[in-house]
């Protein structure tokens, strides 16, 4: 017990420690601003299961305690699959059971947004059941909700653990990542039409509500990660102590079968040790200069240049994420030409945050390098224009990726707005990088090695950006549209390119402009900059 | 044109309350090899990073080769080498991408970049790595690494921070040679850091040491060597007398661990 609460006073620690205190209370406002949008959905779905504990009993429960288990680790594998919550490389030089570090993760994953979401609806099931059989059920009920709780959080270490074995090379890993959300979303857009079909199934045949519940019940508690520890509120609801007792002993059982592996699996992946970087000898070719030959460029923006894209190419995690977005907007734009999916504001959101958190990370994959910056003999507007000319090369990569496939998929849609879209992206584009570029030096953020969890931008000033750049592009596609309504249906197009090209003069010039600015901000800044990105990576 | 390859004025550098480079003022003679000493914290790391551009000074003035450190600092980065205490190399460039970078970007035509990178690579034989990651090289490879960048511009001042920390003896012995005969043939000013004494009294003509910020000892190895007396001490001695005495003593307060009884157990323990 002393390990575990020195391992979790050591997690608390570094998580304190790790930012500002701005960064923190930011770390803590944008899932408060998660858990407000979501409200809608995690209060509704404890509101059903207060109804259905209370109507229906044990079914219920079963379902609702099942229903909680798959959004866990759904989300859960989603979100982390690729990132080990604990690294345990730097607490192999320590005398640690693996098992207590296991436990730790078990235990601090019960503190994630997600399973916090599904709390409503434990404690709504069990005032449901309180109400329906009394205090014994509703104690009952809450306990088997608190054992799920803890058996999915075991689970879902497991399979995060198990993946993370599995994935162990770097580009395989990322390449994992992308293939895994779009799995996710395939299997998303699968299940959304299976279950309309199967509703409208059950209600040509008559089926009832009740009826559903009863049969789904009959399913979930076949699971044993659900059925076995639900088994504790279903036996005190219909009144029966050995199914209780039975549930008990078969939850402790569950428990000693994930902690033997999980332990097995983190000794040996402490063991293995990080595996990201190395990799073979690349064959190149020797001859000229390292700089890509372009004809303009002054030779170290050209330098510099070359070296930006070559990181970029070297680095998975970058490439992953520049595909990701606008292939999962693709793919859930796929034979659903009329669903909301295709219209812009969604596109627009969804390009925007991307770009926006490329634009505010763009010194945070250099690593120790970032020193170099600062040790060769160049001025810091070539080291920060060749970042944003960098920049607005993976931009166009990602608008192209997006905008040629969804002009094929949704015509109506996109091709009639053609180049003022293009003109008015390219707006944005100029403003993000500006202030990207800014928000990238005064708010480092250091990209880690392992897992996305610390991709954006840092503190308030990344959550600033994230909402300004939205409205800004929100603003421009207003522009757009008004001038194209007022102008009339003959000069829409032309309304339409003038507003847009106004806004792209005005960015493009703020953004030459800032340049300047930016590379004092970089002189100013470097030693945090410096500090940040070149930390080498902690616990 | 300034007869010191680096000299600063009062230079000051303060972390928030603490001072970490008191007042700092020491001149550092062109074509020297200079060692700069002091305990661990001392200011040694942020005196090189000051001087090299990596840390703004708080207060007072530093030259190198004549040129201010802050206003013309990228005169000074054009003539410098580096190798700091952190790290500093692109981690995905290949090894060999990563030199010729660094000599091009210093105004080495592509030509002479990629031949001084392969002589460099050979000489610090890291030619089977040559084409790999930067991230899979060893801590003595990255450093070997680092010393190449420094050089393959032909610097006229190297800065250089524990540069040996980490690099096999065959390979701190060449290096070792190679520095003095850039001293003694080119005559590049040396400014290395090191917490070996009995490397610095092997390669260094003069010697700075540095504790608590401020500047104990400044001059020629030999005349610091020679003191006050006239009488010829090691530089160990020399250091444990203008630092060591600052320090109380060390094993005090741990009876438990050093006395031969050693010390009882808590219960349970």
């Amino acid at each position: 017990m002393k390990t575990l609460r020195l391992l979790l006073w050591l997690r608390w620690t570094l998580f304190l420690r790790a930012n500002t205190v701005s960064n923190r209370i930011a770390a803590f406002a944008l899932p408060a601003l998660f858990a407000l949008l979501f409200a809608p959905f995690y209060l509704g779905g404890a509101f059903l299961a207060y109804g259905g504990a209370l109507k229906l009993g044990g079914p219920a429960v079963l379902v609702a305690l099942g229903v909680c288990q798959l959004a866990w680790l759904y989300m859960g594998l989603l979100l982390g699959a690729m990132g080990r919550s604990f690294d345990l490389d730097r607490l192999l030089g320590y005398p640690l059971r693996p098992a207590e570090v296991y436990a730790v993760n078990v235990l601090a994953a019960c503190i994630t947004p997600v399973c916090v979401m599904t709390l409503p609806t434990v404690f709504a099931l069990a005032a449901g059941a309180f109400m329906r059989s009394g205090l014994l059920a509703g104690v009952a009920t809450l306990a088997a909700g608190m054992l799920v709780t803890l058996v999915t959080s075991a689970l879902l270490q497991l399979l995060l653990a198990v993946l993370d074995e599995l994935l162990r090379r770097e580009w395989v890993r990322y390449v994992a990542l992308a293939l895994f959300s779009l799995t996710f979303v395939a299997l998303q857009v699968g299940l959304r039409g299976l279950s309309r079909g199967m509703v409208e199934r059950f209600t040509h045949q008559g089926v009832k509500p009740e009826e559903l519940v009863t049969m789904a019940a009959g399913v979930v508690g076949r699971i044993p990660t659900v059925g076995w520890p639900a088994a504790l509120a279903t036996g005190a609801l219909d009144g029966e102590p050995v199914r209780v007792l039975l549930g008990l002993a078969g939850t402790a059982a569950l428990f000693a079968l994930l902690l033997a592996p999980g332990t097995a699996l983190m000794r040996h992946t402490a063991r293995a040790g990080e595996s990201a970087g190395g990799g073979p000898a690349r064959r190149e070719s020797a001859r000229g200069s390292v700089a890509f030959p372009l004809p303009g460029l002054p030779r170290t923006l050209a330098l510099l240049l070359a070296r930006e894209i070559r990181y970029t190419l070297q680095s998975p995690q970058r490439l992953v994420s520049l595909v990701l977005t606008p292939l999962v907007v693709v793919f859930l734009s796929l034979g659903r030409t009329r669903s909301p999916i295709t219209q812009p504001v969604f596109v627009v959101f969804m390009l925007g945050s991307t770009i926006t958190t490329s634009a505010m990370t763009q010194f945070s994959f250099d690593g120790q390098g970032v020193r170099q910056f600062f040790l060769l003999p160049c001025a810091p507007r070539d080291v920060l224009l060749a970042k944003n000319l960098e920049f607005f090369l993976r931009v166009a990569v990602q608008l192209l990726l997006l905008y040629v496939p969804l002009s094929l998929i949704a015509r109506t849609s996109w091709t009639s707005l053609g180049l003022s879209v293009l003109i008015g992206a390219a707006a944005v584009v100029f403003a993000c990088a500006a202030l990207g570029t800014y928000v990238s030096i005064r708010w480092p953020v250091r990209a880690r090695r392992r897992g996305l969890s610390n991709r954006g931008g840092g503190g308030w000033g990344g959550l600033a950006m994230l909402g300004g750049t939205v409205t800004f592009a929100a603003l421009v596609g207003g522009t757009v549209w008004a001038a194209r309504t007022v102008a009339g249906p003959a000069y829409a197009t032309a309304a339409g390119l003038a507003a847009a090209a106004a806004y792209l003069a005005v960015t493009a010039s703020a953004w030459w402009i800032s340049l300047e600015r930016n590379a004092g901000a970089l002189i100013t800044y470097r030693e945090k900059l410096i500090e940040t990105i070149a930390r080498v990576e902690e616990v | 044109m300034s007869a010191y390859a680096v000299e600063t004025v009062d230079l000051t550098r303060m972390f928030g309350a603490q001072t970490a480079v008191d007042r700092l003022s020491l001149q550092v003679p062109e074509g020297s090899f200079y060692g700069f000493l002091g305990p661990n914290g001392a200011g040694k790391s942020t005196t090189i990073n000051i001087l090299t551009g990596l840390l703004a000074p708080t207060s007072g003035s530093a030259r190198v080769l004549g040129f201010d450190v802050v206003s013309q600092d990228l005169e000074v980065k054009r003539r410098i080498g580096v190798v700091p205490d952190g790290l500093h190399l692109f981690e995905r460039l290949q090894g060999e991408e990563h030199l010729r970078f660094v000599g091009e970007v210093h105004g080495l035509s592509p030509a002479v970049a990629r031949k001084r990178a392969g002589e460099l690579i050979e000489a610090m034989d890291l030619t089977s790595s040559a084409r790999k990651p930067v991230s899979g090289y060893s801590h003595g490879m990255r450093k070997k690494l680092a010393l190449s960048c420094a050089l393959i511009h032909e610097p006229r001042v190297l800065f250089l921070d524990e540069p040996f920390e980490g690099v096999d003896a065959i390979a701190t012995s060449e290096l070792r040679e190679l520095l003095q005969r850039l001293v003694a043939n080119r005559r590049v000013t040396v400014f290395l850091t090191s917490h070996v004494l009995e490397v610095v009294q092997r390669l260094c003509t003069h010697v700075g040491i540095i504790a608590g910020g401020k500047l104990v000892a400044n001059g020629s190895l030999d005349e610091l060597r020679r003191g006050a007396d006239g009488q010829a001490r090691s530089l160990e001695e020399l250091f444990l007398d203008k630092v060591g005495a600052q320090r109380g003593d060390v094993g005090a307060g741990l009876g438990w661990l050093t006395d031969a009884q050693g010390a009882e157990r808590e219960p349970g323990a």
